[in-house]
This record gives C-alpha cells, structure tokens and sequence, in this order.
C-alpha cells in the first residue's frame, strides 16, 4: 500500500496559467465595462439596465460585479437528455467532458451516392441525423447544412423537424429568428412532455450568434430571450475572425470574443437564473490570401484551447470547435486538420465541441468527413484516457512469471486486459500488405464512404412517440402557411 | 504602460503530461524489482563480467548466457554519472541536435524492407538510390532535424549493407544520423567513414557526426551482437540509443504501464553496463513501445497506444534525466493516405507536447516495412503546424489589445489596424502544401489534392540539381570501406541475388 | 438438445481446455469414433474460430484459448487416431534461424498450427542449420518452418534450406518461411515451398501442404 499517491486519470494538458487566465479575464471584464457592446434589441437593453447595466442610446456597457453575479448563478455542470430516454445519449457536461457533434449552416453537402457538391436539401438532414446517430463518438446532431429546397425563412425548422425523428441524440438547433424557436420548442415539448418536464430533463440547446465586434444583434437576442425564458439551454457564440473582425492576436480576439459571450449571459441570466449556458465562439484567423475565414488552421486549435481553459476558468462549458477543414475534399489535408483540432478540442476538455463535418472552411457539409473524425475522436479519446498505473497494471508478476525469452499471449494477465487496455479501429486499416492487396488495396476515404453507405442502409433510430410525428407536420404547416401570407402581404404592398 | 508583472508565471508553451510524478516512480520502482528479482538474460560474457564486477548477481548460466540481477544501489550509482545532455551534430557542424529535457528533434526511422517508388507508385523492396533519395528530402524539410536510413539497401552484398547505407545517406544529407550496424564490424568500418567524412578521430570527438541504434530483444534479453556494439559505442565516444522494442500483449505485459516496467527494465539495464565500462558514457533511451493488435497479430505503428506510451515514457525519462528516443510521424496504413496523416497527426502531436527529444520514425508506413517520401514531407508539415501551437498564447497589453478593441469598436473591423498589419506575417501560418482557396479557384486549379501536392514537392525535391555533399576523393575513400568490408564478408553470401 | 459434435466444437470455439477431454470420452462412450469426434467436433470447432479470426470478430488471446482446447483434444485423440490407422495431420519443426533473437512471430504460428491439429516441435530463436537438420532427422516432420525478422537472418534462411539440401533431407519436408521483411519473392528465391504472411496464413498453408500430400 502505497500513501500519498495521486494518478491522473487522464491525460492533463494546459495552454495557460492561472495568471494568465485571470489576466485574460479581467481583460474581459475591462471591455465589457469600459468599451462595451452595441445591443440591438430594445426589450434586452431594459432587462440590462434593470439589472444594473450603463446603457446609452444602443451602447451598454456592464459593470464587473454584474457580470460576475451571472457568471456565479451560471451552472458548469448539467445534463442534456435523449428524447428517447436512451441514458447512453444523454451529455452529462462538467468538468473534464469532451462531447462532439456536427456544425450547422453549410450551403452545400457532398451527395452520398455522386460524391459531388451540390446545393444542400431537405433530405440531406436525415441522412446527417442517421450518421450521427450511429458513430459511436459523435455525441450530438446538428444538420451540417442550410436546407435549399424549402422556403428560405424555414430551412432552419425544416432542418430541426427532420433531425430529431432520425436521432436520439441531443440536438443543438440552430434558427433563423425567434418563430422558428417557437416551432422548434414545441416539436421538442411533445416529446418531453410539456415544459415543466422539459425543464427538468432538456431534450435540445439552442444555438445563438451574436456578430463580431462587439455587437448583440436583434435576431440574436430575440431567439435568446425567447429560449431564456423557456428554460433551453443556450449556446452563445460569437465566430470572431482574427485580423478581420477581431485583434489577430490569441489574447485579444479571446477577450473580445469572450466579452460578447458574455454580454449574452448577463441577459440570459437576468431573465432566467441558473439557465445552462455554453459559451462560444469559433476563434480562428482569415488567409491573407485567400481571404478565407479558416477552419483548418493551427490558430483555430490555439486560440480554442485558450478561450476553452478561460471558460473553465470562469465556471462556464464551452462551445468548442474541431474536426473541420479548409480541404474542398475528403483527402489527407482534411484528415490533418481535422484531427488535430479534434485532439486539441480533446485535449482541453471543451465542453461541446462542434462543426466536425465541414469541409471547405464551413461551405461544405460532408458525413464522409463526419464519419472519418469519428475514428479520429475515438483516438483521441484513447489517449486522453490516459495510461492507469497501479499494482495489477504495472505487472511485476506477469513479468516475473514470462521472464526473459518468453511470451505473454496465453498469459491470464493479457486476457484481462487486452479488450479495454487497447483501442480496435473501425476505419483506419491494420492489416499487413499481402491481406490489404488482396482486398484491393483499399484507401480509408474508400473504408469511410462503405462505413457511411453501410450505415444509411442498416441503422435504425429509435422511433418518436406517438402523436410527435403528427405533431411536427402541423408545426410545418402551419409555418407554411405563416410565410405565404407574409408572401401575399409583401405582394400587396409592392403592388 | 505595461508594468513588469510579478507572481506571475507564464505558459511559455502549452505543458502537457500523461503521469503523475508519483506514477513515474511506481513505474521507476517497480523496475528496479524486475531488474533485481527477475533479472535480464545476457548473451556477451564480457557484458555478464562487467556487470558481475559492478556487484551484479550471476545466475544460470548456460553455454551461450547468464541471468544477470541488478541490485536497486547500482542504478543509483549509474544514474549518477549519466549524461543528461547528449549532442550530436551533423558533419558540417551546423546542424545540431541538443538532447536534454523537453527539446524536441524530429527525424527518419530506419531499415525498412519496402518503399514505395515516387515515379512508378509500386511498393518495392529499397535500394541505395531510394535512400540516398530519403536522405534529399531529409535535407531539403526545415523540420527535420536528423536522418535514418529509411530503406534497408538491398542492391547490393546483405552482410554489409549497413555501410552502403551510411554512404547513401552522407552522399543526401549534412544532418546528425542515427546509424544501425549489421554487427560490430559494420559499427567499426561505419566510424571509420565518419572519421573520413568529418577530418579525424579528435574531430568525432569534439562533435559525433552520428549515434547509434542498438536494439535489445524483448522481453529481457541482450544478445551478444547488442552487447558488443554497446560496449564498443562506449569505449569510443559514440552516443548510443538503447532502445528495446517490447510489444504489449506479446513481448509485454498488456497493460501500457507493464510495457513501460519492462522497457524501463530493459534500458537501465543497458544504463548500468555502459556507466560501469565508462562513467559518463552519453546515451538515449527510447523508444519504440506499442501494442499488438489483437485482431491482426501486426505491430502497430499508429495505435494512440503508442503515442501514448511515447508520451508516458518521456515523462520517465525527463525524471530520470537521460534523453528520450521518441516515436512519432509513422503510421499502420499501407500507402500514404488519409490514415497514415491521421496517425501521424496524432502521434507528432503527442510528442512535440511531451518533448521527447530524438522523435523518429518520420516516413515510415505499414508497421515500420515500408518507408513513403510522401509520408516524410506531409508529416514535416504536420510538425511546422503543432510547432505553431506550441507558441502558445502570450498574454500581455500588447496581445490583450483593450486599446486596440476600444478603439475599432463594435462593427468596426480590424484589417487596416497597425496591430493586425505589424503582426499577420508572423501570426498566421501558412503551410506550402496546405490549401485554402475557395472552391471556384480551387476547380479551376485543377482540383489537386494533398496527396497531389505533397508528391509534386516530392518530385520536385528529388529533381532539383544541388552540389555534392561530398567531394570526389572523399567519396572514393569512403567508398573504398564499403567495398573492402563487401570483400571481407563475401564468403558469407548466398550464391545467388537475394533480392534483386 | 445438442449433439456432441456440436458441444465439441462449441467447447473448442469457447476455449474451454477442460471440458473437451471429458466431452471426447463421453463421445467415444456414444460410439463415436475418434476420426468422427475429431473431423465433425473439434475441426469444426476450429474452422470456426478462423472464419470469425478473418472477419475480425475474433481476437488472439481467444484463438489460443480455441487452439489450447484442440491441443488438448488432441492430447487424447492421437493415440486412438494411431491405433486406428488413421491419416493425421503431422508435425511440423519451427525455429528461428541463426542470429535472429525474435521469435514472437514464430511463437504465434506454433499455437496457430497447435490449433489447428499439427504436432508442433519449437526449436527456439538463434537456430543454426545443423539444428534444423537434427530435428529433421529426429522428429520426422511433414514440415520445417523458419522465421527471421532481418534481412541479414533471412539470409541464414537460405544457408539453411541449402544445409537442409546438402544434408539429404530437402525432399523429406515442405518448407515454409516467414517474417515481417520476407515475402513470396523472397520465399521462391531460397527455394521454399511457400510463405505465410502472418501465423494464420502459415497455419492455412500448413494444411495445404499436408492435404496435397
């Protein structure tokens, strides 16, 4: 019995210190009460002055006490619930937790069947939604694309209603304004059953963008204010470019993107204590070049893994970012880049890291890409696992009865361990030359477009309740019909 | 103004660790009982004398070797006098690696059977042009800051190869070189060409142009071959990396902490004997330490276990003080493809984290019998990509820019800012092979892939006329070894062409 | 209910070492002959378990644990098998050649062909030709096999098949050859009878050899 004896349980990987980070966030608070945000959204800035924000004309600027009430009434640690009850999809988030899942809004998607790019559709969403539900660490949906085939102010409705019959995973909704958060809200409740038991056992999160810099946009506070007060837990996340739309360096677009975080949680908040909060945002720098905002870029791992330890530092999960690519194609640059925003994202322990599945800097959805970061998480999630040392894994015995010259595969202590101590890939090829040459020299981008058709043609996502399926073609119609009289009415005043 | 601050420490770097101190030393601990109550096999009886003087207990011996037990107190004493810095430099002096704690070199692996031909894409088995070739693009990548043999030449007399090969390489790169040897003549004719090459005994001296690959078998064994290159790397001043390569599962314990019991075992046992023939004696430890794959019987090459395992055995090592032989930059897949980039991003990254200090194996696929130029430039910018997250995050008035945030204000932008237009060139990296146009100038380029550009630069490397590393009389002297050695061991041949 | 070929067979695909004796004796006290309870019980068995090796639904540890259970299956078969006359699949000689130390891979092909119904003589690693060549002489094998692990012991492998010539014995065995650097070239070029890419191809081969026989 050894005393005094402290393991780690996983992997332990810091970007800052604790100096750094409490510099960085009384930077945070600095602008927030000094500077302060543009907000857009009239019913917001009387929630903040009520409770005790400066606010001149648009301008708000924040005090640091009230920002550190609402970062102290903010929950770290919270669950979000399948719909189905399935225990193994609930996102339990809190300290330590890495979670993964798709991003939203991508206008276009590589077809299935062709592999080409083309415009994103309708019947797109439940393919993503049955690949998500299928990958064994992938653990919550979004739809990797912007529906083109529907009337544009409902493609992010569209997108939800097909979602969430096709997975139990949780799902991060993203919408256009706040009617699409009401239709969303209400297929969501007729799963959960009602909004009392919605707020105990959330079911959804809801997505939020405020614009950088420094500006709390109407459409985004409307949808917050409209979640707050439904009790959804929200992610709040500005997409800061470097050099464009913030400081170029990591420290300055982290306290600026923070700060419009931030002003997010005060008001949410404000209107609803202790509400779930998930901070963003996507952090990354622009090409210089290609004047392409960029997915792939070490600076996206770098300035993500500082914004994540700042987050944690303050007590809020974070929206983390990874498995994407500036690769217009399932090729190696895109495995590179995916991977190690994906390891990074691991690594710092980011609470929901998302848009895994863009190719092409966001342009592109791709469940090719999805399906292949899926192996490259559970990689990750190896050797974030870490190496266990205590008295049966370190082996002295094994060793001593093997000895030298022996072989440890009959041995009792390799049949323990062998299923949990390694990690068998699905997708990347172990095999030796001769049986990989026999079986035609597959490539992994072959593997992964078999593991995705294979997939599509056998999974199968556990089915709604009854009446949750009537229940969304009634909310669809009843948007359809919401939109074409705003046709008709935008035909009358132009006529 | 910005004050200087103080009480404050700064992450000059992201810090990354897989053990606790505390689990380092059970690891460290429970090796020294596997060193002294089960013991390692040892196949030189001069080894076995050395170590018996040293207070070492000899048991069961038999024709061909002996249990040798190393009591705790002689690792002591040998740590003791163990370098815990190792430098090798490349002949023109230039190039140079220092080995200590937490700094990074990456490098080639070694001895492949196979390559895979840039022109004709077939994998083949690997000749003298192949790694000469190699060690080109060794020369021509910014972050590859040593050189192996990757290719085992197979073109010419199979006794003696290890010479040609060292000849390849010298003729390719000016970089620090790992050699292996086929046996101890092979060490002695190889340093005789490092004497020729660098101007001299005294000259290796002051700065040994190569080190040495020594390889104990796993578990627990030290052959005679093993023994006489450590004995002789020792007595000459040769750095050498005692490296074993224990299979866990197979040659070790499952568990990855066993596997780094019994590496460590192994390692110190090698520690102690060359501390004992020469206190001071430089040497890297490593090195090699992964899993069998349960499903396919292979040695994997890519398995986060390895990564993992290089990770936990560096920590090992930065406690003990003696440099790491790392593993990284290799990968399972067959050919260079999606795989192979996906293992070796994980496995570089691990290790330029951990800061293992000679990280090798860059280049290699299919479980270390293939080597890929293509392997070797992709993962060059893998390491240029983590090298500039391992810059981390400075935090100070400058990089916080409130001033600058204040100043541009909401909806302002932040592209004609001094402070963006003083710092992007260094801020934002780019990689040569990395793409980031948008679709339509991407199409209209021809829709090429990494894979495309990386064998471009491939080619383009291999293509491009550059001077002789070597003059002619050098050339023919060093030349001269090699085909003395061929005439030496030609009796040992078979009669016909093994492979070609 | 189960026959007993089918608890056989399920015994050896489950590894369980100690219940295929007692089900063998509880067949031969059916009736069963022992060509039958070995041909319909444990080759089944094992036929099994490389079928689901291949596909990757199997893993090494389990094999063994199958391979374990066939040996000792025929532990008590063989004798029967002889006193009946009957054709059994033989034995097999293995070693690493001389100046190599590894023999993980050797090792591994030994259980697999142990599993697969072969009596199997492990010679060791650093095995110099005249050690082949005792073997040979004293164990009668239907096959030698040799592994090395590098290129200057693959060499050793062709020094040993022409001592194995030179000895007399060449005609006697079917050789086969293995390890991570050799391939068929390599395997066709010293004259060997064939290579195994890895130990269930050697095992596959091993059967080969003896059912062309």
């Amino acid at each position: 019995m050894r005393t005094n004896y402290r393991v780690n349980s996983g992997v332990r990987f810091r970007m800052l210190t604790d100096d750094q980070l409490q510099e960085l966030f009384d930077g945070v608070l600095h602008v927030l009460e000094n500077t302060g945000l543009e907000v857009h959204h009239e019913e917001s800035r009387q929630i903040l002055q009520e409770a005790g924000a400066w606010v001149d004309g648009t301008r708000v600027r924040v005090p640091s006490w009230l920002v550190k009430e609402s970062l102290r009434k903010a929950p770290r640690s919270f669950t979000v619930y399948a719909r189905d009850g399935n225990r193994e999809h609930n996102i339990h988030i809190g300290p330590g937790r890495a979670h993964f899942g798709p991003g939203p809004t991508c206008p276009n998607f590589i077809d299935v069947e062709t592999l080409e790019r083309r415009p994103y559709i309708k019947d797109d969403v439940s393919i993503v939604a049955t690949v998500v539900d299928a990958l064994p660490n992938i653990d919550f949906c979004e739809s990797l694309g912007s529906v083109d085939d529907v009337h544009a102010d409902l493609s992010a409705l569209y997108e939800f209603a097909h979602m969430f019959p096709n997975t139990s995973k949780p799902i991060v909704a993203w919408s256009f304004d706040k009617y699409d958060s009401e239709g969303i809200h209400q297929i969501a409740l007729a799963e959960a059953g009602g909004q009392e038991a919605f707020e105990q056992r959330p079911n959804y999160i809801h997505y939020c963008e405020p614009l950088s810099p420094l500006i709390s946009t109407f459409e985004a506070l409307d949808k917050l204010v409209f979640a707050a007060r439904k009790r959804v837990p929200l992610v709040f996340t500005p997409c800061a470019i470097a050099g464009g739309t913030a400081p170029i360096t990591a420290a300055g677009i982290i306290t600026q993107g923070v700060a419009e975080s931030w002003m997010g949680l005060t008001i949410a908040q404000a209107i609803q204590p202790g509400l779930p909060f998930i901070m963003g945002g996507v952090l990354s720098v622009m090409d210089m070049n290609a004047m392409v905002f960029s997915y792939g870029a070490p600076e996206l791992s770098l300035m993500m893994a500082g914004v994540t330890e700042l987050a944690h530092f303050a007590g809020l999960p974070l929206w983390q970012t990874g498995g994407c690519t500036d690769s217009k194609t399932f090729d190696e640059q895109a495995m590179i880049e995916g991977s190690m925003s994906v390891y990074f994202s691991a690594l710092t322990g980011g609470d929901l890291c998302h848009d895994v599945g863009y190719t092409e800097s966001a342009m592109t959805g791709s469940v090719f890409q999805l399906a292949a970061m899926d192996e490259a998480i559970g990689y990750a999630r190896r050797i974030t696992r870490g190496i266990d040392v205590n008295e049966d894994t370190l082996a002295t015995e094994a060793i001593h009865n093997v000895g030298p010259n022996g072989h440890y595969l009959r041995e009792p202590h390799t049949r323990r361990h062998y299923k949990t101590e390694f990690w068998y890939p699905n997708l990347c090829d172990r095999r030796n030359f001769d049986e990989w040459d026999t079986m035609g020299r597959k490539t992994m981008k072959d593997r992964t477009i078999e593991r995705v058709r294979d997939i599509l043609a056998s999974h199968e996502p556990a089915p709604l309740k009854e009446g949750t399926e009537t229940l969304i073609q009634s909310v669809l119609e009843e948007a359809e019909d919401r939109v074409q009289q705003d046709w008709w009415q935008e035909r009358e005043i132009a006529d | 103004m910005q004050v200087k601050k103080t009480n404050y420490t700064v992450n000059a770097t992201p810090t990354f660790e897989v053990l606790t101190e505390e689990e380092i030393e059970a690891i460290y601990f429970s090796a020294l009982r596997v060193l002294y109550e089960t013991g390692v096999r040892v196949y030189e009886e001069e080894g076995v004398e050395i170590a018996h003087s040293g207070g070492a207990i000899v048991e069961d011996t038999t024709d061909d070797s002996s249990l040798v037990k190393i009591p705790p107190w002689m690792v002591d004493k040998a740590l003791a006098t163990l370098p815990r810095k190792v430098v090798v430099v490349g002949p023109d002096r230039e190039h140079r690696m220092e080995l200590y704690k937490n700094q990074i070199y990456f490098g080639a692996g070694s001895d492949t059977p196979f390559t895979w031909d840039p022109y004709t894409g077939e994998r083949r088995r690997a000749t003298y042009e192949d790694v000469k070739n190699f060690a080109k693009i060794a020369q021509a990548m910014p972050n590859m800051d040593f050189h192996m043999s990757l290719g085992i030449v197979q073109d010419v007399n199979v006794g003696t190869y290890d010479r040609w090969q060292y000849l390849a390489m010298l003729e390719g790169t000016t970089k620090p070189i790992n050699i292996t040897a086929v046996d101890l003549d092979g060490l002695q004719d190889q340093l005789e060409m490092a004497y020729v090459r660098v101007g001299g005994k005294e000259e290796f001296e002051k700065g040994p142009i190569f080190s040495l690959y020594i390889e104990p078998v796993s578990p627990l064994s030290h052959s005679e071959e093993v023994i006489q290159k450590l004995l002789f790397a020792t007595d000459n001043g040769i750095p050498f990396v005692y490296t074993p390569c224990p299979l866990a599962g197979a040659t070790a314990p499952c568990t990855l902490a066993g596997t780094a019991v019994q590496a460590l075992t192994e390692s110190l046992f090698g520690i102690v004997l060359s501390q004992l023939r020469k206190p001071g004696a430089p040497m890297i430890i490593g090195g090699l330490m992964s899993n069998m794959d349960m499903r396919t019987t292979v040695y994997c090459y890519g398995s986060p276990e390895m990564a993992l395992l290089s990770a936990a055995y560096t920590q090992i090592t930065k406690w003990l003080g003696v440099p790491m032989y790392e593993t990284a930059g290799c990968s399972d897949a067959k050919m260079f493809d999606e795989q192979a980039v996906l293992e070796a991003t994980f496995n570089a990254t691990t290790a330029a984290l951990t800061g293992g200090n000679m990280i090798h194996d860059v280049g290699y696929l299919e479980q270390g019998l293939t080597s890929s130029m293509e392997m070797m430039v992709a993962t060059n910018e893998i390491v240029d990509r983590v090298k500039r997250i391992l810059r981390g995050i400075p935090v100070t008035d400058e990089t916080k820019a409130l001033d600058v945030i204040e100043d541009v204000g909401p909806g302002g932008h932040y592209l004609e800012h001094d402070h963006t237009y003083t710092r992007f060139k260094d801020l934002i990296w780019q990689g040569p092979l990395t793409d980031r146009q948008n679709w339509e100038n991407w199409d209209l380029a021809g829709r090429k892939t990494f894979r495309d550009r990386v064998h471009a630069r491939v080619l383009e490397i291999l293509e491009t006329e550059t001077e002789p590393l070597i003059d002619e009389d050098m050339y023919k002297e060093l030349r001269q070894i090699c085909e003395l050695a061929d005439e030496r061991h030609k009796g040992e041949e078979l009669d016909f062409d093994m492979f070609v | 209910m189960s026959t007993i070929y089918e608890k056989l067979a399920t015994a050896v695909l489950e590894g369980n070492s100690d219940k295929v004796p007692d089900l063998i004796q509880k067949g031969m006290d059916e009736g069963k002959t022992a060509k039958e309870l070995l041909d319909n019980g444990l080759v089944v068995g094992m036929d099994e378990v490389g079928a689901r090796f291949k596909r990757g639904d199997m893993f090494v540890p389990e094999v063994l644990m199958s391979a374990e259970s066939m040996k000792a299956g025929m532990g008590v078969l063989r004798p029967l098998l002889a006193e009946a006359e009957e054709e059994m699949l033989g034995t097999i000689v293995l070693g690493t050649v001389e100046g190599d130390l590894h023999d993980i891979g050797k090792n591994l092909v030994g259980m697999m062909c142990e599993g697969a119904g072969f009596e199997v003589v492990n010679l060791g690693f650093d095995q110099p030709p005249q050690a082949f060549i005792d073997a040979i002489k004293q164990h009668q094998p239907d096959i030698v096999g040799m592994s090395a692990l590098l290129t200057t012991t693959m060499r050793a492998m062709g020094h040993t098949i022409k001592a194995i010539e030179e000895a007399g014995l060449r005609d006697q065995v079917k050789i086969m050859v293995g390890g991570a650097p050799v391939d068929k070239e390599f395997a066709d070029r010293i004259g060997a009878d064939g290579y195994g890419s890895n130990a269930p191809a050697a095992s596959d081969l091993a059967k080969e050899f003896v059912s062309a026989a």
